[in-house]
């Protein structure tokens, strides 16, 4: 683990799963390398967390999983993202835009 | 949520309870692909497989945590864990069965115990009798009276145009019913089989009343609406299912037969349903109905009864019409009452009567006792006492078990287990322990209550549903909250800690402590309840020491009739039978039977303190006895005379001391002629007492012995009990005094004729029997006494078996540390003797108490302290061999070896 990866908020990684999953369905590992990547390294999620995650957004009806093979012949787990799951995120970005908002305000006038 | 996303996590619970082991499948697949992804891109990079392998197992982490994890998230997991759990608990259940059977067993007991108490409580206080619907419109009509002075209420029968207006009042009122109850004799036209049953004699809508339906035949069709009960009646009659069972061979072509009732014909229209015995607990099962308008004919005696304002005969139930609350109806039923009363009989006497009206249960005959009260608080506290010893059993095992698994714990902790699972599996494991204990309890319970089915009349006590699920839940909660704190405290220390250590360390003094209090508090629960079965057994065995020699008692001939309800022209026929059976050949001499009247406070009278010994009150059984009573029986009156027929008048009551009495209070002095005041729980009667003889106390009596003191009977209250007294043995003229008694009393039938002698050895059998049931209860509870006890000592010792070889690694010798050990052992069973005496003391009040009800004066036949002492010497003993053997076991093994160990 980098010494600049950061701790990830409470939450958040929910958020984080079901946003990129919208943008492309995938499996469990090339989602962890996503976080990974698209974070420049910052976020790290290790598997320990993402997995109880999927199985959880599942569970609730935020995702949905398929298996499929992959371009390489091996058969993975895919999971995208359910219309309740697009609308639930939707909230929840909202939610979070304005959290970010008034946390930077309040960080920039101090 | 919306449909939508509602069907999606639906899908999902479905599929995941559906496919739990594909589930397991696909989450293992899905791991180990994305372990074979990471390893090729880390042999991308150029690292050799293995070592890719490796790093790609570092980067994702514990497998097994995140299978759990993983498994976690997922919903409908508990109900397979808990399936797994229950099997695994079965596993280690069976792993260790001497204990597990321990728990069980002494679960079993407990529970048991309490399903009895709670059962007789619900039959008898909370629910009607046998047979009869629950319903709460059902209630009680109850006649009561009481005398100005005093406070306590008692029972009394409503004349037929009283009850008449009771059931007039509609709009309180949908529907009421009376009864009377006699007993009379059968005859199926052979002699042999001649028996009695119990009669009641019934106003119409008495089974509609009581919500039941015949189960044979019809109900018994009563008088017209123009006519009243009191008129004549049908004779018909319905009989109780036993009844059917017993005289008729449960035939269906009962129906329409026609049997002898006291020399009159009675037609059987119908048989009640099972268990259904009338609205009271009676106790005989023989019961049959008849209209009340044919009780004159039956008992051949005037219709006046019925008509007399001032009788009194009849018991009387009702619903409540909808909407009337029961307070509203016991209000108007009181304003009915003692107008009625007022109005039929204003100069009676100065007794205060009225009525009330309460929910019908089983049981709700006045007076509402405060010793029948103390009955139920000394078995209440019996229950909660087995309960205790039971629950502190379990929960010193339990604990135990808990802390010697404390490595096993540990190691499954560190492979990935969380915590929360495995205060799951422990607390799984108590609560199967906890349920098939309470099902054995139930069990046990069962098993008794359908023994003892038949000599339980009139009541459900077999447990109901309710009863087995509230007992359930008990024994669901005490493995739970047993189960709690040891797992709580096996999961607590660190993983690390308890590895290093051997699965000893963490909380040692906390652990003991806790155990120390088992001990404390076990012995402190046992010593009361055994010290209580104790002194039973010793009243027991001394109640059966009658006393009366065999050359008496064999030529004693005991007649009884069973006339609780005898009317009184019956009573006068009854006496001038007795007369004409003394001219019978072989006959001496008949006197009517003594009975206990009251218990009673003698004080001696100023005049007669002369050379008194004793200043209190002494607290005596009043017995009523016949003239000639001790002369028939061959008890020497030592001093003064026997009873005499002139007592009756005398203005003084005449009392016969036993010398016993009499020693105690005047030594050696003549008592004859002294005078007491006599007073009824503390209220002085305006009557006298003199004494005017003493009866030998070491020849007895037929009422057993104790503190007693006989006056003439003068109210003719028991005069159902006859003693006749023959010139040569009894035996052979039963059968004469059985003929000529059927001559002149056709309509009563004798209930019991045994020799004295045979009585009494059928007492003495019955005594056995109830002896020898209290003696294995009492044997059963200092058995699992002893096996919780031993169970806790042991457990403690071989825990400290680390410390113990550390001792003796350092240079103790075996003998000093098995005598430390001792030391601790028996200072805890002494704190828990000192602990338990209060208790101990309450108990033994619990069964003065009792023994006053049944008839004992209360004074204990033994010496408290001596049964103390013994059970203490018990309990010590049982600890000390708790203690020792193990304490031996540990002391002589090789300290490397208990080193090592666990």
């Amino acid at each position: 683990m980098s010494t600049k990866s950061a701790p990830l908020l409470q939450g958040t990684l929910d958020l984080i799963v079901l946003q990129l999953l919208r943008a492309e369905p995938t499996n469990g590992y090339d989602l962890s390398l996503r976080i990974q990547a698209i974070s420049s390294q910052v976020l790290s999620v290790n598997a320990g967390s993402l997995y109880p995650a999927l199985y959880r957004l599942e569970e609730k009806g935020l995702i949905d999983a398929e298996w499929s093979e992959s371009p390489s012949g091996r058969k993975t787990k895919v999971y995208s993202v359910t219309p309740s799951g697009r609308r639930y995120l939707n909230e929840q970005r909202e939610n979070w835009e304005r959290f970010s908002g008034a946390l930077a305000a309040i960080l920039r006038v101090t | 949520m919306s449909l939508l996303s509602f069907s999606y996590r639906y899908r999902a619970v479905v599929r995941s309870l559906a496919r739990r082991g594909s589930l397991d499948r696909e989450m293992r697949d899905e791991m180990e692909s994305h372990l074979a992804q990471a390893t090729e891109r880390f042999v991308a990079r150029g690292l050799s497989p293995q070592a890719a392998r490796d790093a790609a197992r570092r980067e994702f982490g514990n497998v097994g945590v995140l299978q759990e994890e993983g498994r976690d998230a997922r919903s409908a997991r508990w109900i397979e864990s808990v399936v797994a759990d229950v099997r695994f608990a079965f596993r280690q259940i069976a792993r260790r069965p001497l204990a597990s059977a321990t728990v069980v067993g002494v679960l079993a007991l407990g529970i048991g115990v309490h399903a009895g108490i709670v059962s007789f409580y619900q039959a008898l206080r909370l629910r009607p009798a046998a047979g009869i619907r629950p319903d709460p419109a059902l209630v009680r009509l109850r006649g009561k009276e009481r005398a100005p002075e005093s406070e306590r209420w008692l029972p009394r029968e409503f004349s037929y145009p009283e009850y008449l207006e009771l059931a007039g009042r509609n709009d309180v009122f949908a529907a009421t019913t009376a009864w009377t109850t006699s007993v009379v004799a059968l005859d199926f036209g052979d002699p042999e089989r001649a028996t009695s049953a119990q009669m009641h004699f019934v106003t119409g809508k008495y089974f509609e009343t009581a919500g039941v339906r015949i189960a044979l035949g019809n109900a018994l069709r009563m008088p017209q609406r123009s006519r009243t009960d009191a008129d004549d009646g049908e004779m018909i009659a319905v009989i109780s299912d036993a009844t059917w069972h017993a005289l008729f061979g449960a035939e269906p072509g009962v129906i329409g037969r026609t049997i002898k009732v006291n020399d009159a014909l009675v037609r059987i229209v119908g048989v009640a349903p099972s268990r259904f015995n009338g609205f009271a607990v009676s106790g005989s099962e023989r019961t049959m109905w008849m209209p009340l308008a044919s009780r004159a004919t039956v008992l051949r005696t005037t219709r006046r009864a019925l008509i007399d304002r001032d009788s009194a005969l009849l018991s009387a139930a009702g619903l409540v019409a909808p909407g009337v609350s029961i307070d509203r109806a016991s209000a108007a039923a009181r304003l009915v009452s003692e107008q009625a009363v007022r109005r039929m009989t204003p100069d009676v006497d100065r007794r205060i009567r009225t009525a009330d009206v309460v929910p019908l249960r089983a049981s709700t005959e006045l007076p509402e006792d405060p010793q029948v009260l103390f009955v139920w608080v000394a078995f209440t506290l019996l229950d909660v006492l087995v309960l205790v010893l039971a629950c502190t059993n379990v929960s010193a095992l339990v604990v135990g078990a808990g802390m010697a698994r404390s490595q096993e714990i540990a190691v499954r902790l560190s492979l990935g287990a969380s915590r929360g699972r495995i205060i799951r599996q422990l607390l799984t494991e108590s609560s199967v322990l906890a349920v098939a204990g309470g099902a054995a309890g139930l069990a046990l319970y069962r098993a008794f209550a359908l023994i003892a089915a038949s000599s339980v009349i009139g009541i459900e006590i077999a447990p109901d549903l309710g009863t087995a699920a509230s007992t359930l839940v008990i024994a669901l909660a005490t493995g739970i909250l047993f189960g709690l704190s040891p797992a709580l405290h096996a999961t607590k220390t660190g993983v690390a800690e308890v590895l290093k250590s051997g699965g000893s360390a963490g909380g040692a003094s906390a652990r003991t402590r806790l155990q120390s209090s088992f001990v404390v508090a076990q012995i402190a629960v046992t010593q009361p309840l055994l010290i209580g079965i104790a002194v039973m057994l010793a009243l027991l065995m001394k109640q059966d020491e009658r006393g009366v020699e065999e050359s008496i008692t064999s030529r004693v001939v005991q007649i009884e009739f069973d006339v609780r309800k005898i009317a009184p022209e019956t009573r006068k026929r009854l006496h001038a039978a007795m007369r004409d059976l003394e001219t019978l050949p072989g006959i001496e001499h008949v006197v009517s039977d003594a009975s206990g009247r009251e218990l009673l406070d003698f004080a001696a009278l100023p005049e007669s303190r002369a050379g008194l010994l004793r200043e209190a009150p002494i607290q005596v059984h009043l017995e009523e006895a016949s003239a000639g009573y001790f002369t028939l029986l061959g008890v020497p009156v030592v001093r003064g005379r026997d009873l005499v027929a002139a007592d009756t008048a005398a203005r003084d009551r005449a009392v016969l001391l036993s010398t016993d009495v009499a020693h105690e209070l005047w030594g050696n002095a003549d008592p004859i002629g002294r005078r007491f005041s006599q007073s009824d729980h503390g209220k002085v009667l305006d009557r006298s007492a003199v004494v005017v003889g003493v009866y030998d106390a070491s020849r007895g009596t037929t009422r057993g012995p104790g503190r007693r003191v006989f006056a003439i009977d003068n109210s003719g209250w028991r005069d159902f009990a006859y003693l006749a007294r023959t010139t040569g043995p009894a035996r052979p003229l039963i059968r004469p005094i059985r003929e000529r008694l059927r001559k002149t009393m056709p309509d009563l039938p004798v209930e019991y004729m045994e020799t004295l002698h045979d009585a009494f050895a059928e007492e003495q059998r019955t005594m056995m029997q109830f002896g020898a049931g209290i003696g294995t209860a009492g044997a059963l509870v200092l058995l699992l006494a002893s096996i919780g006890l031993y169970g806790v000592i042991a457990l403690a010792v071989t825990q400290r078996r680390r410390e113990i070889g550390i001792r003796i690694a350092l240079g103790a010798k075996p003998v000093e540390v098995v005598a430390l050990l001792f030391r601790q052992g028996l200072w805890l069973s002494g704190l828990g003797l000192l602990i338990g005496l209060p208790l101990s003391v309450a108990a033994l009040s619990a069964v003065g108490h009792v023994m006053v009800l049944t008839g004992e004066n209360g004074a204990l036949p033994v010496n408290p302290a001596v049964i103390g002492g013994i059970i203490a010497i018990i309990v010590i003993g049982v600890a000390g061999i708790a203690t020792w053997l193990p304490a031996r076991r540990a002391a002589i093994v090789d300290p490397m070896i208990a080193l090592r160990t666990e």
